[in-house]
């Protein structure tokens, strides 16, 4: 158990190196997601937590459960950031998120499924824990195949104050297209 | 199956959907452009338009028409009337698009971005998409009046004028932006 828990960590860090890798060259976006995806990661861990039950005897199981969940999300959280904001991900890194996504969701559901029937599931977990971790390597090593071209560290950014004067202003903008909007929407007259 | 065990299928459903939808490969044109000078050159195109889209929705046209010609002109006008509105409100929504998309280059190169301007952002998108598509459907079912068509056309040309100014504007400003990064990067410049 206790190289299951180096072997999970380790890939928590891997994704969040990956994280860092697709998003710190935007050093403001970067610095909002960061705070999103950590805080969402700790609401599943507590939601994990509290949907444990205090049941010590599946206390890892649980954990582990949690854990995965976690990577999950932040995986999927990062590349919604990715997606809203127009960022350039490579395939690269989409497979490689991609595989890393798949083999937790796979583990919780396992994991899961395995807290229930503890005594019948244990057979089938070991082997389709080991089925999702050879899908899962094989995405990483097709991702993998070809050597990866090293990135710039960070974007050319606008100044500082830039984003604090016309971000509100552009915001003002859109209420008001709203506003007009919904006044629209609102205005009751006689129909003709 | 008890509601804890469905409820992790779910959210991993979820999760799995999410990941799917984000890594999607984006449409052309929605991609990142990193070159701040392109924002110069958009604008709210729209406003062109503007006169001839007031005429076709001005009340005293169809107050004319109303006295003089037979009932099957008259449903025909306001057949055409709509389907000028629904264009107008297809041109509104471009141009609400244009400067999210204006939003987003701008958060994406700067250092730092707020965390409330961002959320309030995509509250004003959510907002505005379902207003637009709730009016659309008024407007294809002939729910909405003459007086709403017209409370429109006002709606649109106050705040075209405003949002043309507003990206000259913000157009100047990404043009010295870029132009200080530029010097920034040339003559170690530190413009933070």
């Amino acid at each position: 158990m206790g190289m299951q828990v180096v072997a999970t960590s380790a890939r928590a860090l891997a994704v969040a190196e990956l994280c860092r890798h697709l998003l710190a060259r935007y050093r403001g976006i970067w610095g909002l997601a960061w705070r999103v995806t950590l805080g969402s990661a700790a609401s599943v861990l507590i939601y994990c937590c509290i949907a444990a039950k205090y049941q010590w005897k599946l206390a890892l199981i649980s954990a582990e459960r949690g854990l995965e969940l976690a990577i999950a999300v932040v995986i999927v959280a990062v590349f919604l950031f990715v997606r809203y904001y127009g960022v350039e991900a490579k395939p690269a890194d989409r497979s490689l998120a991609l595989g890393f996504c798949l083999y937790s969701c796979f583990s919780v559901l396992n994991n899961t499924i395995l807290e229930r029937f503890l005594d019948k599931y244990v057979t089938l977990w070991n082997f389709l824990g080991m089925l999702a971790f050879l899908a899962s390597l094989l995405l990483w090593a097709w991702a993998l195949r070809q050597p990866q071209a090293e990135v710039s560290r960070e974007e050319t950014l606008l100044p500082e104050g830039f984003y604090q004067t016309i971000g509100p202003q552009i915001n003002i903008r859109l209420r008001l297209l709203n506003e007009q909007l919904s006044q629209f929407w609102k205005t009751e007259a006689p129909r003709n | 199956m008890n509601l804890a065990i469905l409820l992790f299928f779910v959210f991993v459903a979820i999760l799995l959907l999410g990941l799917g939808w984000a890594l999607r490969k984006p449409r052309k044109g929605t991609k990142l452009d990193a070159d701040p000078c392109w924002l110069e050159e958009r604008g709210p195109r729209q406003v062109n338009f503007l006169p001839q889209i007031r005429q076709a929705l001005a009340p005293e046209d169809y107050d004319f028409l109303s006295r003089r010609a037979p009932r099957a002109v008259q449903r025909r006008v306001r057949r055409e009337r709509r389907k000028v509105a629904r264009a107008y409100l297809a041109a509104l929504r471009v141009d609400f698009r244009s400067l999210l998309r204006l939003a987003r280059v701008i958060a994406v190169l700067s250092p730092e971005v707020a965390a409330v301007q961002e959320f309030e952002r995509l509250r004003l998108t959510a907002m505005f998409e379902w207003r637009y598509q709730m009016i659309r459907w008024k407007l294809w079912a002939g729910m909405a009046s003459m007086t709403q068509l017209d409370s429109l056309s006002n709606l649109v040309s106050g705040l075209s004028v405003r949002m043309e100014a507003a990206m000259k504007e913000l157009g100047e400003r990404a043009a010295i932006a870029a132009e200080l990064a530029s010097l920034r990067d040339g003559r170690g410049l530190d413009v933070a």
